[in-house]
């Protein structure tokens, strides 16, 4: 190797750091904290970190279908929330409800960086559909119960 | 005409602009984190283990402690007896600082062993530097490694305690003649002590420990004190890995002790944290600044680094997500919490750090390479350039400081209006306590206790206390 190559080397690792530096950008996390009860449809609390992201609560749905395996689907309907996502994430997930009529409460283990949930933005709304079909996870930590209150930490990765 | 040999570590100006520049960065970017030290109150874990030392005698909270929950008798000592020595809201403050401060010194003490007596302090200092700023704003989550007692005493300490190892092996087995014994002695207790602070930095020792011994025996060092370390390595890990407590755990977690199933997700999650790791333009820019920086810091040695020991250091640094996870996955059943998350990652920087320093000492060992020319002090300059922009703008930064300037002074207010509540009243009463603003600072805050008194973090915190329970409510 000559000192020709070595100053090859090092002009091309100055350049890629120089590519990498202007057009890679880091991953920006978006935590949307959400309180929902299925008693009075109302987003009782929402923050938001990083960025300043305005989230009207007009309207939400959410579908929670605890089916044999543990299936879990989400649907919140965020207004205005402009923001698109690559991944997501669920964690601080707690599903309260009764079960075999008594008070009950599961936590939900966290849901790493969701790739295979589905995220859609049509218009005002936010769509993150988690089918969490792996049995390891689930199955045996939500038992089926009749669901109150589901709160949960939705972080987005742009 | 021969290229003339330059000095090793001499600087010139160009050197002193570009490193300046990264420490002129490195104070910006570090004073919100310092600055946030102030704010940080105690969580969860923090009151239980404090509460177990006030309750008896330490040693012999240190063995109800192993034979209940985990072998982690350093990390588990650590947070027991501090609160106890200097007060836990007290002294809480003065924890992630000295933390910081204590990382950045035994990364300099690893570069500065890796790159030689020879090589110029200030670019070792800039290169320490860069790592500390590299590991910070990448972590996961700095509350849980920095900010919340246990995380941090259970954790930094053990990724602390790592880099003094890994400077103590490259110290011994690089020197002409052998270290004496009181450096051993010292390089022994830093393995007992980052064995007992978690299983990850115990599994880590342990292989590192072979692989310098086995280097000692190439090398024809004088085997006896590597010998008494290893066997010291081994006492420690029986310690750990069979402690009866880890019995009591994994009967808390219903999918421990599943090998598909562990490696299924190590495989998975791996890959994510893998992917997510290498989109980080910070962590490429900090590669090439240490390559290029390496290059100009060593000495014109002819040390020659085999082309298989980098890519083996390749290799291993590919494969620590998937292979540092497993621990977490075999043990629990279930995804690793962040602060062991931050632990892989600080061992992935290591790691890919090491292998490029073993480039740059390949490149840097050709006689002929002219070290001093031109191009290389633009290149060092425009990369501490790159290197301080991504610090700046980078997003965990940004949050540090919107989290000093918007949100930790609301929450000190809270914690101190608890304090005062606690404090007028009689404790032995229920008290309900105001819950902590909706705007956390995200970069100290790890947990708090809950509405529900009957919660273990709320029964910690009031035993902690002297309270008979406490809740949050929302005022």
């Amino acid at each position: 190797m000559s000192a020709k190559v070595v100053n090859a080397i090092i002009f091309i690792v100055t350049l890629a750091a120089v590519i990498i530096t202007l057009f890679l950008r880091p991953a920006e996390r978006i935590n949307l904290q959400v309180f929902w009860q299925t008693s009075d449809l109302d987003m009782t609390e929402k923050a938001t970190v990083f960025r300043s992201v305005t989230l009207d609560d007009t309207e939400q749905t959410l579908e929670v279908n605890l089916q044999g395996r543990g299936v879990l689907r989400l649907r919140i309907d965020l207004a205005h929330s402009g923001e698109e996502f690559t991944e997501i994430r669920i964690s601080n997930a707690r599903i309260e409800g009764m079960q075999e009529g008594k008070p009950a409460s599961v936590e939900i283990p966290p849901i790493w960086y969701c790739f295979n949930c589905s995220l859609v933005i049509e218009g005002n709304t936010l769509r993150i559909r988690s089918d969490l079909e792996d049995p390891y996870i689930l199955s045996e930590r939500i038992p089926y119960m009749n669901v109150d209150t589901l709160r949960f930490e939705v972080s987005g990765v742009r | 005409m021969p290229t003339p040999e330059p000095t090793p570590g001499r600087l010139n100006p160009w050197r002193y602009i570009g490193g300046g520049l990264v420490i002129v960065t490195g104070a910006i970017v570090l004073i919100p984190f310092f600055a946030l030290s102030n704010y940080s109150f105690p969580a969860a874990d923090d009151f239980c283990y404090a509460q177990n030392f006030i309750a008896e005698n330490s040693f012999l909270a240190l063995w109800r402690h192993s034979l209940n929950w985990s072998g982690r008798y350093f990390s588990y000592l650590l947070q027991g007896s501090y609160p106890n020595w200097f007060g836990l809201f007290e002294s809480y403050r003065f924890i992630a600082p000295v933390l910081l401060v204590l990382t950045y010194a035994a990364a300099l003490a690893l570069v500065s062993q890796l790159l030689g007596s020879r090589s110029s302090w200030f670019l070792k200092g800039v290169l320490a530097l860069a790592f500390l700023l590299a590991y910070l704003l990448g972590m996961p989550e700095p509350a849980s490694g920095f900010y919340w007692m246990a995380g941090a005493f259970t954790y930094q300490v053990g990724n602390i305690i790592l880099l003094v190892v890994l400077a103590m092996c490259v110290k011994s087995l690089s020197g002409e003649s052998d270290t004496g014994r009181y450096s051993f002695a010292f390089f022994g207790l830093a393995i007992v002590a980052g064995a007992g602070t978690n299983e990850t930095t115990m599994l880590v020792i342990f292989g590192i420990m072979h692989i310098a011994t086995l280097l000692a025996w190439i090398l024809r060092k004088r085997l006896t004190p590597w010998a008494w370390l290893l066997s010291l390595t081994y006492i420690c890990f029986l310690i750990v890995y069979f402690s009866p407590g880890n019995e009591s755990r994994v009967a808390a977690f219903p999918n421990a002790h599943d090998i598909s199933y562990a490696l299924a997700r190590c495989l998975y999650f791996g890959s994510v944290l893998m992917i997510q790791w290498l989109e980080q333009p910070l962590f490429w820019v900090y590669l090439a600044l240490l390559f290029i920086a390496s290059v100009f810091a060593l000495p014109a040695h002819s040390l020659r680094i085999p082309l298989w020991l980098i890519l083996v250091m390749l290799a291993g640094t590919l494969a620590l997500p998937f292979v540092a996870l497993f621990p977490a996955w075999w043990s629990m059943g279930g995804p690793a919490p962040e602060r062991t998350i931050n632990v892989i990652y600080f061992l992935f920087l290591l790691s890919a750090s090491c292998a490029v320093i073993l480039s740059a000492m390949k490149v840097g060992s050709y006689p002929a390479f002219g070290k001093d020319g031109m191009g290389g002090r633009v290149s060092f300059v425009v990369l501490c350039i790159c290197f301080s922009f991504l610090c700046l703008t980078n997003p965990t930064y940004t949050r540090a400081r919107a989290d000093w300037n918007e949100f930790a002074d609301g929450y000190r207010e809270t914690w101190e209006l608890r304090l005062e509540m606690l404090g007028a009243q009689n404790p032995e009463q229920d008290f309900a306590l105001p819950a902590l603003p909706r705007n956390l600072p995200e970069t100290i805050h790890f947990v708090d206790i809950k509405p529900d008194p009957k919660d273990w973090r709320n029964e910690c915190f009031a035993n902690f206390v002297g309270a008979r329970s406490v809740r949050t409510v929302i005022e």
